[in-house]
């Protein structure tokens, strides 16, 4: 992923890491390593639609949302599953 | 960076302003330089957060990080030598010598558990250091030094002596 085409959220995403620059690599691990099964569903923005991930991550069960603004991804929420998720690879929990 | 909110469409700008905190490790309330520009949503307020801004957001957050706990360091100790020595002080912490003048000076930066250990040691130092010496078998807080040490300084003395006659 680019560098300059990436943008975290502060209140959804940042502030649950002790620093950006972990909460950085965790953002590229997780997204490097989605697969189809992560996958959770499609939910309407303002303006847009972001997707739904749901996966396993540093022995939890985490939430990813994402979209792509302009030509970036901003990662609208990475932390962990408040509550079951479905995926199509199944039930991630917390 | 992006220029629209993906959460209420509204408009992402640079944005400079006073007042903002952030997080650096276990603390949340770090302030964020005024005049650190970071893409907000100028309808809700969302920031967004790419690599640039976030390197230079993680660099003003450590600083502060460590301000924040040299300030804690600092006011704690002199608190606490008013009741116990500084040479106490890091003999029963386990410190260098040295140590404790470092921090007081601003020169050293202690870690997040040594600054809680001083500021919760400052609440009643004396009778803090004798429940800790007695839960974890410490040295206790007899200010009498222990016979070894009261050897060793009395033959350093006396070879200061020596060398001060010579």
């Amino acid at each position: 992923m680019a560098e300059g085409r990436f943008t975290l959220s502060q209140t959804r995403a940042l502030d649950f890491f002790p620093s950006f620059d972990e909460a950085w690599t965790a953002a590229q691990t997780v997204i490097a390593g989605l697969r189809e099964r992560n996958f959770s569903g499609t939910r309407p923005l303002a303006t847009d639609v972001a997707d739904e991930y749901g996966l396993r991550f540093r022995g939890a069960g985490w939430y990813l949302k994402l979209t792509i603004v302009t030509d970036s991804v901003a990662v609208i929420s990475l932390h962990p599953l408040e509550r079951p998720i479905r995926t199509n690879g199944g039930v991630v929990k917390p | 960076m992006i220029d629209k909110c993906p959460l209420c469409g509204g408009r992402v700008r640079p944005t400079a302003k006073r007042g903002r905190v952030g997080r650096h490790r276990n603390v949340r309330d770090l302030p964020i330089p005024a005049d650190l520009e970071i893409p907000t949503c100028a309808k809700c307020g969302e920031a967004y957060v790419d690599l640039a801004t976030g390197r230079a957001l993680d660099a003003a957050l450590k600083a502060a990080y460590d301000e924040r706990l040299r300030a804690a360091a600092r006011t704690a100790i002199a608190s606490i030598i008013a009741s116990v020595t500084q040479k106490d002080l890091e003999r029963r912490l386990g410190l260098a010598h040295g140590y404790v003048s470092k921090l007081l000076a601003g020169k050293k930066t202690p870690s997040y558990d040594l600054a809680a250990h001083l500021v919760l040691l400052a609440r009643s130092p004396k009778r803090r250091l004798e429940e800790e010496a007695e839960a974890m078998g410490g040295v206790g807080l007899s200010l009498k030094a222990p016979a070894g040490h009261a050897e060793a300084d009395k033959l350093r003395r006396k070879r200061r002596g020596a060398t001060a006659a010579a």
